[in-house]
């Protein structure tokens, strides 16, 4: 796994991807006010809070799907409020994904194709996009829902795809808000290993919202957000 | 948050009640027309100054004018259908909701009648004024050369009969679809268009069938009627050709959706077909006309083939609009899914791509394979293939070009209510 440096943040000069002071409002709540997070390459940090925290919006800050009122983002030096937005779009199909606590997945596809769909968008073949989502679906144990329809598979399942499209264009870092909270203590197990393997296999980093305390357990840290802050103390493991 | 509020007007609402009342005046109006024409013989006969154009006044034209009439109710149906079915996700939790209340299936069915039978009423009884607008516009500016529509045949008994038929229809497609059923499974189709087509095939070996006027009449029904029927089949090939061969993701989502959900792409391309039929018909028949006729004589069926032209041409509008909405309406449903997609990196110019490549998906090739049976059809009628292709050719070309812009424009126009739907920042509330 990656070096951490026992004191703080992030170990690597420069990480992965920082938020820095992050603020953010929807009308008069505030949902953000200075929240900060490094993520190095590879690690896998577990956010937690009580609900309404921010946590979700902190989650989408960084994945660069809102943007924050204040603060910055960046993905290695690049700050996410100087690029394009086609850029931005770019930049969250190859370099992250997102995986949410459900209804992630178009119904009229197949899991094959809902998992294709990132890579057909950067003018792979369709046969090569077949193949590579064929291969994410077999590492997560889901191959033979391939040709089926999301309402005919169960929230496990569909929760699998969902992740085996988040991976299937090797991003750099997973987001990943609740992605157990829809399902089941076993089935939320399964799926919530089948995340961590497969982020430790693809060398990823990982930032996982998480209520559940084994949920967190799995992470390399824990961030705890109050009130729209991160707390100044990071639980280490 | 304004644009918001517009969407969710799109969704159900207010829209749907104006696309209610509009649709079913607009129907009312032609079905009133129509009626003017058949009472026609026991109001007026004559031609010229006061009097109705030739096609009108000659009673073995007037089938076909009342034909005509009746046809161009079917896209204004097609939007009444489309708008009782808008907003049908919201309506379905409604009605979820009622029925656990311990609302019974009767009851919904009485709402539902009522909430769509209450505004086709009004637009039933607003046709009537539409009628006479359209009545005077047709004759305005026309002199002598006689109106386009019957003069004497002022409203009459089948007035309230059409007007009462419009209101019961509504309440009836209300009642079918109570506040919203959710799309029913794709049904196993029949192939009822052997039908006519059997019946054309066995009308063939009549000797003289284009000498009589019932003959060419039959045979211009059964084949609006093959087309009609065998339009969902052909839209149905048209999806599965495009799943299977989508290299681009706009194609692959358009054919999953047009396979998922069948229904209103069928009928759609089976009013697009008869448009195209009509579409197609007109240029040749124009050139023809040019060739044999002069003076008067050509008046006399030139205007009434420029405004079957102009009807068509309308309805295809009316088409490609009704169909956009329903796609559009498809993505307000899927609002969270889209959402998501945009949010891992799927531009939102791919979600209404898809929605163009629906459109001309089901419009482009019915209409092209209508303006083909229409123009060589009638060319071959008439003998004037014989002369020279360029009309036919001229008819296919211009009717793919006009479908496939009328479907552009159409989905340009709802392109603010898709995007600002599957904008991630609702993410959390979609
Ligand atoms: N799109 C939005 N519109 C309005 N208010 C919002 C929106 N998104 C978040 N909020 C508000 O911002 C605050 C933080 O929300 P957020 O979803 O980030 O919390 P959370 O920690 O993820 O909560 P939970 O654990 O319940 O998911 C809440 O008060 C919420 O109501
Ligand atoms: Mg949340």
């Amino acid at each position: 796994m990656t070096d951490t440096d026992p004191t703080g943040t992030s170990a690597t000069a420069t990480p992965l991807v920082s938020g820095r002071d992050l603020h953010r409002s929807f009308g008069r709540t505030v949902a953000l006010r200075g929240a900060s997070l490094d993520v190095a390459a590879g690690e896998i940090v577990a956010v937690t809070g009580p609900s309404g925290s921010g946590k979700s919006t902190l989650l989408h800050c960084l994945a660069g799907v809102i943007a924050p009122d204040a603060g910055t983002v960046t993905y290695r030096d690049h700050r996410l409020s100087d690029l394009s937005t086609d850029a931005r779009t770019r930049l969250r199909r190859r370099e992250v994904g997102l995986v949410l606590q459900f209804g992630q997945l178009v119904p009229e596809l197949t899991a094959l194709e809902n998992v294709a769909l990132p890579l057909l968008l950067d003018k792979r073949g369709r046969a090569e996009a077949q193949a590579a989502a064929l291969d994410r679906l077999e590492r997560l144990g889901v191959a033979e829902v391939a040709g089926s329809r999301p309402t005919e598979m169960s929230g496990g399942q569909a929760q699998r795809v969902a992740i085996a499209r988040a991976l299937v264009t090797e991003p750099a870092v997973v987001f990943a808000d609740e992605p157990t909270g829809a399902l089941d203590t076993l089935a939320g197990e399964q799926a919530l290993a089948a995340l961590v393997g497969a982020v430790e296999e693809n060398g990823c980093a990982l930032v996982l919202v998480t209520h559940d305390n084994r949920v967190a357990a799995a992470a390399h840290r824990e961030v705890e957000l109050r009130d729209g802050a991160t707390a100044a103390a990071e639980v280490r493991r | 948050m304004r644009r918001l509020g517009l969407v969710l007007l799109l969704a159900g609402g207010r829209g749907r009640l104006a696309l209610v009342v509009g649709a079913t005046a607009a129907t009312t109006a032609l079905l009133l027309a129509a009626a003017s024409v058949v009472e026609l013989p026991r109001t007026h006969l004559g031609t010229g100054r006061g009097g109705a154009i030739g096609v009108v006044a000659d009673p073995g034209t007037r089938p076909g004018v009342v034909l005509a009439l009746l046809l161009m109710t079917v896209p204004l149906l097609l939007l009444l259908d489309q708008a009782v079915r808008l907003g049908s996700t919201s309506r379905l939790r409604r009605t979820e909701a009622l029925r656990v209340a311990g609302a019974t299936g009767g009851d919904l069915r009485r709402w539902g009648s009522l909430e769509v039978g209450a505004p086709a009423a009004v637009g039933a009884l607003l046709g009537l004024p539409c009628w006479l607008v359209l009545h005077a516009a047709l004759r305005a500016g026309r002199g002598d050369r006689g109106a386009l529509l019957p003069e004497g045949a002022g409203p009459g008994w089948w007035t309230l009969l059409v007007l009462a038929a419009v209101a019961a229809y509504g309440a009836l497609v209300g009642a079918r679809r109570p506040a919203g059923a959710g799309r029913s499974e794709p049904r196993r189709r029949r192939p009822w268009w052997l039908v006519p087509l059997a019946l054309l095939v066995a009308l063939w070996s009549w000797d003289d069938l284009f000498d009589s006027d019932l003959g060419v009449f039959a045979v211009v029904v059964l084949l609006v009627a093959l087309l009609g029927l065998l339009a969902p089949t052909a839209a149905g090939l048209v999806a599965r050709l495009l799943v299977r061969r989508a290299g681009s993701v706009p194609a692959l989502l358009a054919g999953r959706r047009l396979a998922a959900d069948p229904g209103p792409a069928g009928r759609a391309a089976a009013a697009v077909g008869a448009v195209g039929l009509t579409l197609g018909v007109v240029p040749v028949f124009l050139v023809d006309l040019r060739d044999t006729y002069v003076g008067s004589d050509r008046d006399y069926y030139e205007v009434p083939a420029l405004v079957a032209g102009g009807c068509a041409l309308l309805a295809l509008a009316v088409i490609a609009a009704s169909l956009a909405v329903h796609s559009t309406e498809t993505v307000l449903e899927r609002r969270r899914e889209m959402a998501t997609l945009v949010a891992t990196g799927v531009p939102p110019r791919v979600v209404s791509d898809s929605q163009r490549v629906e459109c001309l998906a089901v419009t482009v090739p019915l209409a092209v394979l209508g303006a083909v049976v229409g123009s060589t059809g009638y060319a071959w009628l008439t003998v004037s293939l014989d002369r020279s292709p360029g009309p036919v050719a001229v008819a296919v070309v211009a009717t793919a070009a006009v479908s496939a812009l009328a479907s552009w424009l159409a989905t340009t126009a709802l392109r603010p209510w898709v995007r600002d739907a599957v904008d991630p920042e609702h993410l959390r509330t979609a």
